[in-house]
């Protein structure tokens, strides 16, 4: 008897104790979940931060509400939103966070600091370019939610259906820090009162320095990616014959035979595609034989375009760096840099046209 | 050796050795080697954990010559004094370990979960559980070690989601870098594999010691592929320069898994992560109290005190240490010492010990 009464008094201890642990309660109706930050420069060390957060009406609607201060650093400007909110504002739920196109040309790691010390925020958030004044385009509501989710799902799913690469929080930092590959965002615009995927930001460390156009999205993933697939593509053919089509299988190999000297570096590529559309009735075989090979043209001509143009600018967003890097042992950041911009880069592509959909 | 009835099958010496092992320093310790081997330091794992199954081999040789626990080993060779202090030495390293891996658990707590948690409050709880362990005796220690390794085991799953993630290119090349890097990787892994020691302590409740040896290498080898999977998961899938910015590189693993009915899976990681550490604590409280009671001839019944008396240094140390600082230069003393005793005293032990009974046997005979 005396042993199960100590044991009841530890028990009880134990409970009684768990209320004395000092932890923060955060009960969701009581907090202001932000889905969307944008950050963007006013001055040289001035941050102008722009939160979205959905306000739930009675009805069941959700309501996009935004509030924009100012301050030295993004924390302080929580600190001054919260000032002006009915609920304390937590980032627990932030699902994307932009960046003012001239601020991402400034250089954005010290603005990732904030997302990336805190342990509320996950890795899997997603960053992108604004093109325009994040206040004036966030006030604006897009859908029947607020303009984070929206943003979020708007990624998510390009991401998903291979439109778009494949990017978050995590992939920027990797590509950020790791030697021998530079990050991509994609960059958001306003569009006749519509939000739209403009085109991919390229970057030089943390600082925007060029673009890829939608038109060439399609080689870009096509280059990005080993094994790939759903991406789209459509294009003239010499006949003025129209062709879109999707790629449903596609390899790319790197073929590097001596790393670290300016010898050349093949990318070969193989590509499987179904015809989804066509302009001129009925596809036979020669017809079939005529697009791959015109397909085959396009993709190792615009696929050359991108890489030159990278090499231009003296950036990697392909991560070409990187499969030398792992092809050698005489690794050396400064002297690949050198090399890289004079490096003769071909693209050898393979294409295969499997299907041509229910008609012939 | 002990009586039959305080013994345990040999089989759950592969869940004592392996479950005292695996700590907190799961959740870091990819920054220390990588700083030195980079992308090859898988491979320091491995080489660790040969120097560690090397070392089990010498305690056990050590161990079955005297059939007794380390106590009774110091009190043969240098008499009473000597191998009292030796023992003390010992018992503080224990303590150590505990203070250490529940220091540094709740430091993660704090950081990662709850910036403002009361620590004595913490402390308490989990101590009560602790207490109730260390009274209960060894089998309900084996116990605890037993449900620490196979309860949360689901947990090393969950570093599958950062798969999508990973650019296995990043092992490549094979071999870069030197053989003195690669040694100065092995050394720092070599203190993620402590606290297997307390074997020293609790062999005379094993019931067929010799039996057990191969399950403390299987325990031995358990602990490492787990190092080396969650290893090569991280160095797929941060790069270099962006693994030395994480102190948790584990941790911020979770971070990129996405469930539908949690949104950070942190908070269920870590707390599940007590269960990994509670018989860490649990069998390093024990062997510091059996040690204690040993040395100073204590009754069984006055166990309850020391064990106490123990627990409450444990918890007074722990609540003192504050700040990353001081948890870092603890964690760097603890090291230290712990690779002194085990990697260096050790195999001198043993050798002395061979070598004194050869002269203590050579002066019988001239006798």
């Amino acid at each position: 008897m005396g042993k199960l009464k100590r044991m009841m008094q530890i028990l009880l201890l134990s409970v009684l104790l768990t209320g004395c642990m000092n932890i923060d309660q955060r009960i969701l109706d009581d907090v202001q979940l932000v889905t969307g930050a944008a950050y963007r420069y006013v001055d040289d060390d001035i941050i102008e931060l722009t939160t979205v957060f959905p306000n739930y009406q009675p009805d069941g609607s959700v309501k996009n509400e935004t509030l924009t201060t100012t301050a030295i650093l993004n924390k302080e400007n929580r600190d001054k939103q919260s000032l002006q909110s009915e609920k304390p504002m937590v980032s627990g739920k932030l699902e994307v966070a932009l960046y003012e196109r001239e601020t991402a040309e400034k250089g954005i790691v010290d603005l990732l600091d904030t997302l990336a010390r805190d342990p509320s925020i996950g890795a899997n958030i997603y960053l992108a370019i604004l093109d325009g004044n994040p206040k004036v385009v966030l006030s604006k509501q897009y859908g029947n939610m607020d303009n984070g989710i929206f943003l979020s799902n708007l990624i998510e799913q390009n991401v998903e259906t291979g439109l778009i690469h494949k990017t978050n929080l995590h992939i920027f930092k990797y590509k950020l820090y790791a030697e021998g590959i530079d990050p991509m965002l994609p960059i958001i615009e306003q569009k006749e009162g519509k939000l739209n995927i403009k085109a991919i930001g390229l970057f030089e460390d943390d600082k925007l320095v060029d673009q890829i156009e939608q038109e060439k999205f399609f080689f870009l993933t096509l280059l990005l990616v080993h094994k790939g697939q759903k991406d789209t593509y459509a294009f003239k053919t010499k006949e003025e014959k129209k062709v879109s089509i999707v790629n449903i299988k596609s390899v790319r190999k790197y073929d590097i035979p001596e790393p670290m000297t300016n010898a050349e570096i093949k990318i070969n590529m193989d590509v499987k595609a179904i015809i989804r559309e066509y302009s001129d009735g009925t596809l036979n075989k020669q017809k079939i034989k005529k697009i791959e090979n015109e397909l085959k043209d396009e993709i190792e001509k615009n696929s050359e375009e991108i890489i030159q143009q990278f090499q231009e600018k003296g950036i990697d967003p392909l991560g070409i760096g990187e499969e030398v890097r792992t092809r050698t042992r005489k690794w050396d950041q400064k002297k690949w840099k050198q090399l890289y911009p004079d490096i003769k880069i071909t693209v050898r592509a393979k294409v295969k046209i499997m299907e041509t959909g229910v008609i012939e | 050796m002990e009586e039959k009835e305080f013994q345990i099958s040999p089989f759950l010496v592969f869940f004592l050795i392996h479950s005292v092992q695996l700590g907190v320093g799961v959740f870091g310790f990819q920054r220390t080697i990588m700083k030195s081997a980079g992308n090859d330091s898988w491979m320091t794992v491995i080489g660790a954990g040969i120097a560690v199954s090397m070392i089990i081999w010498i305690m056990y040789l050590l161990l079955n010559r005297h059939q007794k626990d380390l106590i009774g080993i110091h009190r043969d060779l240098f008499g009473k004094w000597i191998g009292g202090f030796l023992s003390l030495i010992w018992i503080v390293y224990w303590l150590l370990i505990g203070i250490i891996v529940l220091r540094s658990y709740i430091e993660i707590v704090q950081v990662w979960l709850f910036p403002m948690i009361n620590m004595i409050t913490f402390c308490i709880i989990l101590l009560i559980l602790v207490y109730y362990c260390v009274t209960g005796g060894f089998r309900i220690v084996t116990g605890i070690s037993f449900l620490g390794v196979l309860i949360p085991f689901y947990i090393f799953f969950t570093f599958l989601f950062p798969i999508e993630y990973i650019h296995f290119r990043n092992l490549l090349p094979v071999w870069n870098h030197s053989v003195k890097e690669l040694t100065l990787a092995t050394k720092d892994m070599l203190l993620s594999y402590l606290g297997f020691s307390t074997l020293l302590i609790y062999y005379p409740y094993l019931k067929h010691p010799k039996k057990s040896q191969k399950w403390a290498h299987l325990g031995n080898l358990l602990t490492g592929v787990i190092y080396l999977f969650i290893l090569i998961i991280s160095i797929g899938f941060y790069s270099e320069n962006q693994i030395s910015r994480h102190t948790w590189a584990t941790l911020s693993m979770w971070k990129i898994v996405e469930l539908p009915f949690v949104e950070r899976f942190e908070y269920i990681g870590i707390t599940s992560w007590i269960l990994i550490i509670l018989p860490n604590i649990c069998l390093s409280v024990w062997a510091a109290t059996k040690g204690v009671q040993t040395i100073f001839h204590i009754k069984q019944k006055k166990v309850v005190i020391v064990s106490v008396v123990i627990l409450f240094i444990l918890l007074g140390s722990t609540v003192a240490i504050e700040g990353r600082e001081n948890i870092e230069n603890l964690n760097k003393f603890m090291s230290l010492l712990g690779l002194c005793l085990v990697f260096m005293y050790i195999p001198f032990l043993t050798l002395l010990s061979f070598l004194l009974s050869k002269i203590r046997r050579g002066n019988i005979g001239k006798a």
